[in-house]
């Protein structure tokens, strides 16, 4: 048997006491309780429009993708992008290591079939060492149908590549595909530390969904990337 | 110099499988030889490149800085010296072009 209970104000009886609704208490124009729990199963819980979902707020940055290699010749990310949602996003890459010594890690963007986006990726770069003297711009740094993202990765403990990139795709009218991120490494031809910043682009106006990445030789041993949208 | 693709091929481990969105998916033992085939060409164009222009890159890290350069090219001046000229015949001598 249901019952209703229809009024338009419940006031608190008892002077700066509130009024509790099963455990729940309402006072001052706030509700005072521990737990906000879902109401439907993999809904989460949306304040003003901020949706609360197992255990992210899903505003602001939002993780959209994650991988982790274990001897993987490539890790692909397909359609995580959105522009209706998105402005941007953030890829971090975490302990990514490679199995060959000397290679370097490559970057293409994905459109929705999905297929690699080919074609000239331009770029640039400057760097400088941490230990010692010397720093220097390179320029005109073009490959095809795939991005240079970081040369000379050895295949160490001490050489796993961390960083974050930068990326902003275009939304099939405005924008081209780019990727900006500073990074540190050892570099393998000298061991020195260099802090580089590189920047990468095709000049594309095909909507781009998604990016793979790979080693220009041998497996990604081991590692993590992960990808966050930055909520319009 | 540089070694055959065949060599290279010799030295990789085989993948076995990509990362698809968080999915494994084993690659199929035409893709293991294509990807075999393209790791072995890119390492053998970085071989080949490292022979033509690796002295390029090893001079870039031995010269002095540019205001380093500039000081001692002041006080050559001043004092008739060849300390400059010295240290760039040096790194040039150290890291000779290919013939």
């Amino acid at each position: 048997m249901s019952s209703e209970l229809k009024v338009d104000t419940i006031s608190e009886k008892t002077s700066a006491a509130g009024v509790t609704i099963d455990g729940v208490k309402l006072k001052d124009n706030a509700v005072e309780t521990n737990t906000i729990s879902e109401g439907t199963s993999g809904s989460g819980v949306t304040i003003d429009s901020v949706l609360l979902k197992d255990g992210v707020a899903h505003s602001g940055l939002v993780k959209l993708a994650s991988s982790t290699a274990s001897s993987s010749s490539e890790l692909v990310f397909d359609n995580f992008a959105d522009k209706d949602t998105y402005s941007g996003y953030k890829i971090y890459f975490s302990y990514l290591k490679a199995a060959t010594d000397n290679v370097e890690l490559r970057g293409v963007f994905r459109t929705s079939a999905p297929a690699d986006v080919t074609g000239t990726y331009v770029g640039s770069s400057a760097y400088a060492f941490m230990s010692t003297t010397g720093s220097a711009v390179n320029v005109n740094q073009s490959t095809t149908d795939y991005a240079q993202m970081i040369p000379g990765v050895g295949n160490q403990n001490a050489e796993t590549l961390s960083f974050v990139a930068e990326v902003f795709l275009p939304d099939g009218t405005n924008g081209i595909a780019e990727m900006n991120f500073i990074y540190r490494i050892k570099e393998h031809t000298n061991n020195l530390q260099a802090y580089y910043h590189f920047s990468r682009a095709i000049d594309t106006q095909t909507e781009v969904k998604g990016m793979k990445f790979y080693f220009s030789s041998g497996n990604i041993a081991s590692g993590d990337i992960t990808i966050y949208g930055i909520k319009k | 110099m540089a070694q055959s693709i065949e060599e290279i091929k010799a030295g990789l481990e085989s993948p076995t499988h990509k990362v698809v969105n968080g999915e494994q998916v084993d690659l199929t033992a035409e893709e293991v030889e294509a990807t075999l085939n393209t790791w072995a060409e890119n390492e053998r164009d970085r071989q080949l490149d490292e022979e033509a222009n690796g002295y390029k890159v090893a001079r870039k890290y031995a010269y002095a800085s540019i205001q380093d350069q500039l000081d001692m090219q002041y006080w050559d001046n001043v004092n008739g010296t060849t300390t400059w000229k010295d240290h760039i015949a040096q790194v040039k001598s150290d890291n000779p072009k290919p013939a």
